[in-house]
């Protein structure tokens, strides 16, 4: 007798639910909650994996989401495991710190691997996710969930002063990298997929500096990222946004406002901070800031309008209301901010802004009526200007590589010989014994 | 103080009486062989009614006696046409290592005993008991064939039984005799290392040590 | 936790042991499959904590499990299998004999928590005893697949029946704990000795989860893999025994944790043999998924709930245990042992996610329905994937 079988659910259906579960679960404060989120949103992509024509490729190209997942599983059990103030037991200091230190440690590891702020996979964002033909946009999902991570878990991570420090430098690196990455990209999408990256990075800068109040970071990272990934998913239902010079200039203006409001706290905040700490998140902040907001002006190239007579109701197609809400929603984050205790030298605030200005005012001098038939010298230098851009990242990413394949050989190398050593019969056995025996028996004598 | 006189003030006929079953069994650790193997459980068999440093009944040793000709018996018998173990080199490896370990074990041991607070009959004994176990230990190191390594494990049975006698003369002054909880034990091992060489004597067809490698990865 | 909790989780999987036996019936002769039972209840006996032997179980245990695998048959696994164990624990249970009887002699007593007591007093050389504890321990280390002798327990996956090697191994195990439990028994009396076989146990403990930890994850066999989880489990064994002889309440304490994690190790032993056995070895990424788990999904995943339980994945029972250790090691102030501890559950977790991974494969539209497998190996997998969600319900609803 046969046992009846399960159906098997659709691929793109199953992923996406686990995909929504993963995200909604990254908002929820239960200790196992962003584990299992992340758990479920690497399920959610395996899933969509194994079921493209080229499995073989796809599978282990995400197998790594699992990682930053363990990292979190890891971060949860050391909570459980901790006492509870007044509990049965109490644990000495030490290891009290030592835990909370090492949970911090693994809540931004997970957080920095979904941000691409780790050498292991940095160049994700540069892969098209599974679902090839329609899942573009998939790989953007990514830093958006390390930065609900590290926003949702902030608790855990910002009071430890070195982890605090090191992520946030490292986010710095990768905020700068991705808008170098997106400025060398020539396809809008893949840009695109970087700016989210960007995004994510700075969001992540932003929060560890605490300038300020965090649910504020989080409103204005979601008017950024949330713009880029429409932008993205809008790619796939006739690419509405840039469909003719009106909604090709809102949004442009919308990317570029979003993307401004998201770094001019860090930059503001950077001016009165120490003379190492400023200095460097006001260059690569600034740097990465300017190339940011040339590639939201610049890059987003116009569709020509495929209608002669608009549709009926068009008019409030959620492509036109949506940058409404979204530019109207920037002054309302910082009115909070203000409102939460948010005050800023207004000089300071100025200088801040230089770099928007100059990145996006720049990218309105590329625009011209008429095309020319040869490129001009700012042209030109402007794709030499790509050109470096994009062999700088290489160049990065290729020493990360060899530095990890490095460390991974010499761990081999030191690991064949005792494989080699090893064979497995049972006198070797009796030898262990009797070496473990002989050192058992000689260690307490020299303690 | 106890240990060293325990062994300096020991008549030459007591000293060869101990000897003896040493000198046979370091004969079947260093010398290869189904000839030596025999010869050596013969020897340790005939020594053993003249061992008293066992400190068992008569019964327990009559048993000691019969195992060793036991092994003796099995240790002798021609092989089912199995083949020489091929990997010889290895074997010099496992042999110097097991050369150090060996001794090195039994000093640490004998250092222990050294410093034991017991009258000389048992510092004797005890050091006589740690001999023979890491005689057995150094036996399965230095030799591959499996039917022969029952000489090791009779080897350290015998070394625990001198042990339980110490401990039971100690422990019980009354000099309750040591039981013959030690000698089934080995009996056991004994009966499964000959068992398993014969095993795979048949199939795959080879008894040695270092042919049995097949479980790894 | 309630009594009868063990006996429920051994008998469950002496059930499943039965069941592979019976659904290996027409290759075996009627002499080996009974051979096989009078092993296997045994064993399930000395898992539930039904007879308790002590230090005696140890010895008396691996010769039954010897005997067994040394018989003459088609396949020479079982007897290398044999010579191994005889050939280490042989050696590990004259050498900790030797360390008990200098401890008696320098004693003058043979009950072990009166020994403890006599030391206290200074009487002895500390000599003697800093030789003799750690030699005295040797075999329940060796026993508990403590690296390096985690070999052992990965052997006996490989090269016995799937019917017989879980309860061989726990019951083993199980043994190994009971042989230190006894041969610590009132060692809180001599804070020096218990010192001393602190160190050893850590030290062996860290050993056994860092060797588990770097050797699971290179491995290519699934066999070998639920073998090395089982040593691992021999570590986080250890590693309690030192926490808790650590804070002054050692054997009532570690005797009372023992059985219920031998149970544990049984019964999800009994469901991960048998789900090694039924998944591919070296599976390409991408590849198409086991036959079990194309056929029979409910079934792979009902194994694959003991292997996660086995792996201390969070939400199994299993994962109760590993982190009632980790809580163990962090009030004793541990830190080093907990960094060993979490390495090897993350290993440990990334296999079994591997294992799924791997089993489900890519989906396999084109290709016809494997062969079914045998209805007894799929009730084995569902007593042991079930039995262990049911022991994790009854503790969520007790607590």
């Amino acid at each position: 007798m046969r046992t009846p079988s399960l159906s098997r659910p659709d691929a793109r259906l199953a992923g996406g639910m686990l995909c929504a579960a993963g995200f909604a679960l990254l908002f929820a404060r239960d200790r196992f909650a962003p584990a299992l989120g992340i758990e479920l949103l690497a399920a959610a992509f395996w899933w969509w994996a194994r079921a493209t024509e080229e499995p073989a490729v796809h599978v282990p190209r995400w197998a790594w989401l699992r990682r930053p997942a363990t990292a979190l599983w890891l971060a949860a059990a050391i909570e459980t495991v901790l006492p509870a103030p007044g509990g049965a037991f109490a644990a000495p200091p030490a290891t009290l710190e030592f835990c909370w230190r090492l949970e911090a440690v693994l809540v931004v590891w997970a957080a920095l691997e979904l941000l691409a702020a780790l050498p292991l996979t940095r160049p994700y964002s540069d892969l098209p996710g599974p679902l090839v033909e329609r899942g573009f946009w998939l790989p953007a999902l990514l830093p958006s969930a390390g930065f609900l991570l590290l926003w949702r878990q902030a608790p855990i991570w910002l009071d430890v002063d070195v982890v605090r420090d090191v992520a946030a430098l490292l986010l710095l690196l990768t905020a700068t990298l991705a808008a170098l990455r997106a400025f060398g990209r020539r396809r809008w999408t893949a840009g695109l997929r970087w700016l989210v990256v960007w995004d994510g990075a700075l969001a992540g800068v932003l929060l560890a500096s605490r300038a300020i109040p965090a649910p504020i970071v989080a409103l204005l990272w979601a008017g950024a990222c949330g713009t880029h990934t429409y932008l993205l998913v809008a790619e796939l239902g006739g690419a509405t946004p840039r469909r003719g010079p009106v909604m090709a200039t809102l949004w442009r203006a919308t990317a570029w406002t979003t993307s401004t409001a998201l770094a001019w706290p860090l930059l503001i905040w950077a001016g009165g901070a120490g003379p190492h700490r400023g200095l460097i998140v006001l260059a690569l902040g600034g740097a990465s800031m300017a190339l940011a907001a040339w590639v939201d002006v610049a890059r987003m190239p116009e569709a020509p309008e495929r209608r002669t007579i608009a549709r009926p109701g068009s008019g409030l197609a959620l492509g036109r209301i949506a940058p409404a809400f979204v530019l109207a929603g920037v002054p309302l984050a910082f009115a909070s901010a203000w409102w939460l205790g948010y005050a800023a030298d207004w000089r300071l605030s100025l200088l801040a802004l230089v770099p928007a200005l100059l990145g996006g005012g720049t990218a309105l001098l590329t625009f011209r009526s008429t095309a020319r038939a040869e490129p001009g010298p700012w042209a030109r230098a402007g794709q030499w200007a790509r050109r470096a851009a994009r062999r700088f990242f290489r160049m990065v990413v290729g020493l990360e590589r060899a530095l990890v394949a490095g460390a991974g050989r010499l761990l081999l190398a030191l690991a064949t010989p005792l494989r080699d050593l090893h064979t497995g019969d049972a006198q070797e056995y009796v030898l262990f014994l009797a070496g473990v025996a002989v050192l058992a028996a000689l260690l307490p004598l020299l303690r | 103080m106890h240990f060293l006189d325990a062994w300096l003030t020991l008549a030459p006929l007591d000293l060869a009486r101990l000897a003896a079953p040493v000198a046979f069994l370091v004969l079947a650790v260093f010398m290869p062989g189904r000839v030596a193997a025999r010869l050596s459980a013969l020897g340790v068999a005939a020594a053993l009614p003249f061992l008293r440093e066992l400190g068992a009944p008569s019964a327990v040793v009559a048993g000691w006696v019969l195992l060793w000709l036991g092994i003796a018996w099995q240790a002798g018998l021609p092989p089912a046409g199995s083949r020489r173990s091929g990997a010889r080199l290895h074997g010099l490896e496992s042999g110097t290592i097991g050369l150090l370990l060996g001794p090195a074990l039994l000093v640490l041991i004998v250092a222990a005993v050294a410093r034991l607070d017991v009258d000389v009959e048992a510092a004797r004994r005890t050091s006589y008991g740690a001999l023979l176990v890491c005689l057995g230990l150094l036996h399965l190191m230095l030799r591959r064939h499996v039917v022969r390594a029952a000489t090791a494990f009779a080897a350290m049975g015998l070394g625990l039984q001198v042990l339980d006698g110490a401990v039971a003369s100690t422990v019980a002054p009354g000099g309750v005799p040591a039981t013959g909880a030690p000698l089934l034990g080995c009996a056991l091992a004994v009966a499964l290392a000959v068992r398993i060489g014969r095993t795979r004597d048949a199939v795959p067809g080879s008894p040695w040590v270092n042919d049995a490698h097949d479980l790894h990865d | 936790m309630s009594p009868t909790d063990p006996l429920w989780a051994v008998l469950l999987a002496l059930a499943a042991a039965l069941a592979l036996l019976f659904a290996g019936r027409r290759g075996a002769a009627a002499r080996g499959m009974i051979g096989a039972v009078l092993v296997l209840v045994p064993c399930a006996a000395s898992v539930a904590g039904l007879v308790p032997m002590g230090w005696l179980a140890a010895p008396l245990v691996a010769a039954l499990v010897v005997a067994a695998l040394a018989r003459e048959a088609a396949d020479p696994l079982p007897g290398e299998c044999a010579l191994k164990l005889l050939w280490v624990l042989g050696g590990a249970l004259a050498l900790s004999a030797v360390g008990a009887a200098l401890i008696a002699l320098a004693t003058g007593v043979a009950s072990v928590p009166e020994q403890w007591a006599v030391l206290r007093l200074g009487l002895s050389p500390s000599l003697v005893w800093k030789i003799a504890v750690p030699l005295g321990l040797l075999a329940g280390i060796v026993l508990l697949g403590g690296a390096p002798f985690h070999f052992w327990v990965a052997d006996v996956f490989q090269g016995v029946p799937a019917a017989v090697a879980p309860l061989a191994v726990a019951a083993m195990q199980a043994a190994g704990g009971a042989w230190l439990v006894s041969r610590l028994a009132g060692v809180e009396g001599f804070p020096e000795g218990a010192d001393l076989a602190g160190v050893v146990l850590r030290t062996a403990a860290a050993a056994a989860l860092l060797a588990g930890a770097g050797t699971i994850l290179s491995q290519r066999r699934p066999e070998r893999r639920v073998g090395t989880l089982a040593s691992l489990q021999g570590g986080l064994a250890l590693a309690m025994l030192a926490a808790t002889l650590g804070r002054g309440s050692n054997s009532p304490d570690a005797a009372a944790w023992l059985v219920p994690w031998a149970a544990h190790l049984a019964l999800a032993l009994a469901g991960a043999a048998p789900l090694a056995r039924l998944t591919a070895m070296d599976s390409l990424p991408g590849a198409p998924g086991s036959p079990l788990f194309r056929r029979h999904p409910l079934s792979a995943i009902a194994g694959l709930y003991a292997l996660f339980s086995l792996a201390g994945v969070p939400g199994t029972p299993g994962a109760a245990l590993w982190l009632e250790v980790a809580r163990h090691l962090v009030a004793s102030g541990r830190s080093g042992l907990l960094v060993a501890l979490a390495l090897a559950w993350l290993t440990a977790f990334a296999m079994a996610m591997r294992e799924l991974r791997e089993g489900f494969g890519a989906p396999a539209a084109g290709d016809a329905l494997p062969n079914p497998v045998p209805v007894p190996v799929r009730l084995a997998l569902w007593l042991s994937g079930a039995g262990l969600a049911a022991v994790g319900v009854v503790r969520l609803l007790a607590r």
